[in-house]
């Protein structure tokens, strides 16, 4: 987990953000957010739906459990990244669900990419430094491990 | 539906697509090798060698030294050369696949319809038949089982192993390794080595230029007084040969053109496959009396094509019957040059003429075509020989194609071997290789040999190539022999020499015994005992140049311009003079001789050009003031090196373009070195005046230098050139770009231009010290430290230690014998 996914959980600096996606309570917790879109959501959706939506909302919001859900995202992230390319999209996509700002999102999917770097350096052992010299397809694993988790991310947008 | 909703339905959307746009496109592809984690490619970064194999043979051990050199060990040989085959495949893979694909005219089934014309031509020349019938004869040699565990191996290594990264990034896995394919390595150096069409090339300068430039710029002899056997080289001859005194016959009647021109098309496509330019070798033998140890010394640097990884590999093997360390072709079970416990051999090339090629009449098979030589054998059936008229033999393959058209080849022989055709133009082609030969029988003889009289013998079975084989043994016995068969040919009883094209239909020139793709008798080939050959001669080199001046039979013409061997000669007559030894030290100092004989002959001349030359600009003066003080070596941080390299090719354009432009001939047919600068003042090639176009290229060169803002000879002579064969798509597979001593007249022998140079050096005293390098490293493996852990050294002319002990330590790789049910 990287720096900016932890303080993600915590403390929402932006204060747009927080105007937008949700307001701190009194105990320093961010509740969910009351703008117009979202109200609208809750209106016009089943209970099913909207017991998801408080579960995705707790999980973004209260700080215990938004760490554990973003351990979550990216142990199982970094799994299907090990099966195929297609899971740093999915680990991607995780860690912005689990966001609380899109913001987070994108700066979550970027440190996930990081982090990729640094697993798959360690399992290159004695050849990561020669796999480093090997233009351009390193360029294809260094872009791919930044760049698809945080395309991933972006679903944040979406939900 | 609301704003938001549609927005993120919309987004949602674009994510989807995104998604969907790589899984489908190039790029699924491209992150499906190269993604981090999940990437294939990524699997070859951390190869490591099997700590435990089974071996269906027995026990066996291998230990790497610090420069990925292996030692197999084995107390039983077959145990020993399956160890061999699994670590050469560990560390070459890639390499050995490669090199049977071009063998087998399978590159295409790789890489695409690019490489079609040289799987054409592969296929045409049915390389692939002749190694069938050669390992038919060696299969029941004894070292035919030798061979069949390499192969087991091999393919043992390919399946188990994980493969090196060139598999993954082109996504394929190599097929079983054959007997078959490591005898198609053998016809492959072979080829290389002795492939050779000059007699097409001659016969297009004579039709385009005349028959007087050809004897001008293409002499049978070069005018020089160092041939291998030069006069002064003592050593015993066989019985009934005399090595080379000389019966006259050699060139009884010379090559005059009695058949049609050949068309340049022919010529030029055939050239693509020949011998790459420059490649050759130095080898010399000192004997004992003059080094400062017990024995003689071999010093060795073959010059052939220099890439990544090199040629060739290292390998020390250790059986009850052996000890043998030195170098060989990954394919090749057994070390082709090195040292034993008795003695160590090299070999060099010799530019014997061992391929003829001959023209037919041919016809339809309704006859009405007539006796009409253009028909091409695409479209021809039948072909007159003697007073009949016989069908081609012929036979269909079938030429895969990678994202292409699968192609149907056919190919055709005639009694002399197979038929080649360019643009109309048709000739039947006769190659030693392309028979049954011995040579691999001979090469495991020399592991196992004890001694000059044991060599000796295997010698006569080295049908192929033809090589100048120099060898010392540890009772300082020495040895200097041409290897490989010699054919005779005959018009009409006479013999005649080869550098000719042949009427076929006639039978002139056929070459007696010789059965393509069949056992050939040899009988009418020159006798052992009566090539060139000299036993126990005190000093003697071989540097591609002639063998001899008056050979008893003919030999060739293919000799290098005899600037190596003048300049090796030269050395080593001082060294033994002065009365110092001639220790390994200086052999190895030898080795890295970058003194141009060229310059010698021509600087002095380009000097006194622009000294009298009127109006010589300030520039012109400061180069030839530069080139009067320089010492001839082409060293990388030397400019007037630099300069006289561009004058030199800048002066041979200046004399040849324009007649050679005027008949369509480009540089490739440009003379050699020794002619140019042999060339009278007052010859017309110079177009009235030498110091004229001397000071002309000059300036020309100047320009050249300028314009490529070079300062020193190292700026245009790098190491560039040494490529890996997917360089361009993943250069970092390539060794390091720097700048290199040496040209192509130096000892220190490094082509720029064609990427040939020392691709191995060797200096060994039999029974002794011994020490080699290679121009990159041991191991194909690009993660491996030792891709390129030599190269650095090598460029510098340095070299380590090539013993023959065994370490105490751990085996990397420990085989175990396989349980019954498992084993063959």
């Amino acid at each position: 987990m990287t720096a900016s996914d932890s303080s993600a959980a915590d403390e929402p600096t932006d204060e747009s953000e927080r105007g937008t996606d949700g307001n701190r309570n009194g105990n320093g917790n961010v509740e969910p957010a009351t703008d117009d879109s979202t109200r609208e959501e809750n209106v016009g959706t089943r209970p099913s739906d909207r017991r998801h939506q408080n579960v995705l909302e707790r999980v973004r919001t209260d700080s215990t459990v938004h760490a554990v859900a973003l351990l979550a995202a990216v142990a199982v992230g970094l799994a299907l990244s090990w099966l195929h390319w297609l899971g740093l999209i999915a680990a991607g996509a995780l860690v912005g669900l689990v966001s609380p700002t899109t913001k987070r999102a994108v700066l979550g999917g970027l440190g996930f990419g990081v982090l990729v770097l640094a697993v798959f350096a360690a399992t290159l052992g004695d050849s990561a430094a020669v796999a480093a010299g090997t233009t351009p397809i390193v360029y294809v694993a260094v872009g791919a491990a930044l760049g698809l988790p945080v395309f991933g991310s972006l679903v944040r947008l979406v939900r | 539906m609301s704003n938001d909703t549609t927005r993120r339905g919309l987004l949602a959307g674009a994510l989807a697509a995104g998604v969907g746009g790589l899984t489908v496109s190039g790029a699924s592809e491209l992150l499906e090798s190269f993604a981090p984690l999940s990437g294939s490619a990524w699997d070859a970064a951390d190869r490591e060698l099997s700590g435990s194999v089974e071996n269906p043979y027995g026990d066996a051990t291998v230990r790497y030294d610090g420069y990925g050199v292996p030692t197999i060990e084995a107390d039983d040989e077959a145990a020993a050369y399956f160890a061999v085959g699994y670590v050469q495949a560990f560390d070459r893979a890639f390499q050995l696949d490669l090199q049977r694909r071009v063998m087998r005219g399978r590159l295409s089934e790789l890489v695409g319809e690019a490489t079609l014309e040289d799987d054409a031509f592969h296929v045409a020349m049915d390389f692939a038949g002749a190694a069938e019938a050669t390992w038919e004869r060696v299969a029941d040699a004894p070292a035919g089982p030798l061979v069949e565990a390499y192969a087991e191996g091999v393919t043992a290594a390919m399946e188990t192993e994980q493969l090196p990264l060139e598999f993954e990034l082109l996504g394929y896995e190599p097929r079983e390794w054959t007997p078959v394919d490591t005898i198609l390595m053998e016809k492959q150096i072979s080829w290389d080595l002795t492939g050779n069409f000059g007699e097409l090339r001659r016969a297009v300068i004579a039709d385009r230029l005349g028959e007087d430039a050809l004897e001008e710029l293409y002499p049978e002899r070069l005018d020089h007084d160092v041939p291998i056997l030069r006069e002064g080289v003592d050593g015993e001859r066989l019985e009934g040969g005399d090595g080379g005194g000389g019966d006259g016959t050699a060139n009884s009647r010379s090559g005059a053109l009695e058949t049609d021109a050949v068309d340049r098309e022919l010529a030029s496509w055939l050239s693509r496959f020949e011998s790459p330019t420059g490649v050759g070798s130095n080898s010399w033998v000192v004997s004992g009396e003059h080094t400062d140890g017990e024995g003689p010394i071999v010093a060795y640097d073959p010059h052939l094509t220099l890439m990544t990884p090199p040629l060739w590999y290292e390998q020390h093997v250790e059986t009850p019957e052996t000890s043998v360390r030195g170098a060989t072709f990954p394919g090749v079970p057994f070390v082709i040059t090195g040292a034993n416990g008795t003695g160590t051999w090299s070999f060099t090339n010799v530019g014997a003429d061992v391929l003829d090629c001959y023209e037919y009449e041919m016809r339809g098979d309704d006859g009405s075509s007539g006796a009409d030589r253009r028909l091409t054998s695409t479209d021809a059936d039948e072909y007159r020989y003697g007073d009949e008229w016989r069908a081609f033999e012929t036979e269909e393959r079938a030429i895969p194609v990678a994202d292409g058209e699968d192609r149907t080849f056919t190919i055709k022989k005639t009694v002399h071997g197979p038929v080649l055709e360019r643009e109309g133009q048709t000739v039947g082609v006769a190659w030693t290789g392309h028979t049954a030969t011995r040579t691999t029988e001979a090469i495991y003889e020399f592991e196992r040999s004890d001694g000059l009289g044991d060599l000796l013998e295997s010698t006569r079975k080295f049908d192929l190539p033809t090589q100048n084989l120099v060898y010392a043994d540890a009772d300082g016995r020495t040895m200097y022999y041409v290897t490989g068969k010699l054919p005779i040919r005959r018009i009409d009883g006479d013999p005649v020499s080869g550098n000719r094209l042949f009427d076929g239909s006639a039978g002139e020139g056929e070459w007696s015994g010789f059965t393509p793709f069949g056992e050939s008798s040899w009988d009418g080939f020159v006798p052992f005992e009566e090539k060139p050959h000299a036993i126990d001669p005190d000093v003697l080199v071989t540097a591609n140049q002639r063998v001899a001046d008056d050979p008893s039979h003919y030999v060739g013409v293919a000799y290098a311009t005899p600037y190596r061997g003048a300049r090796i000669y030269e050395r080593l007559d001082e060294r033994l003079e002065s009365g110092e030894p001639a220790d390994h030290d200086f052999h190895r100092e030898l080795q890295d001789d970058t003194y141009d004989g060229r310059a010698a002959q021509l600087v002095p001349d380009l000097v006194d050009a622009v000294a009298n030359h009127d109006g010589a600009s300030a520039d012109l003066e400061d180069a030839a003031d530069a080139l009067a003080d320089w010492d001839y070596r082409m060293e990388r941080d030397s400019s007037p090196a630099l300069v006289f390299d561009r004058w030199l090719e800048s002066f041979r354009r200046e004399v040849f373009e324009p007649a050679f432009e005027d008949a369509d001939l480009d540089e490739s047919y440009y003379p050699n070195d020794w002619v140019l600068a042999t060339l009278p003042a007052d010859s017309d090639w110079f177009d009235g005046s030498r110091a004229e176009r001397m000071v002309d290229a000059l300036e020309a060169a100047l320009a050249e230098i300028d314009g490529e803002r070079w300062e020193t000879y190292g700026d245009r002579n790098t190491t560039g050139p040494i490529e890996h064969p997917f360089g361009v798509e993943a250069p970092f597979l390539d060794y390091d770009d720097r700048p290199a001593d040496g040209s192509a007249a130096t000892v220190k022998n490094y082509r720029v231009d064609s990427a040939v140079g020392s691709s191995w050096r060797m200096v060994v005293e039999p029974g002794g010290d011994a020490t080699a390098i290679l121009p990159g490293g041991n191991s194909g493996d690009y993660f491996s430290e030792h891709y390129d852990d030599q190269f650095e050294a090598w460029l510098d002319g340095e070299q380590k230690p090539m013993d023959r002990s065994v370490d105490d330590g751990d085996p990397d790789v420990v085989f175990e014998a396989a349980n019954v049910e498992g084993s063959q």
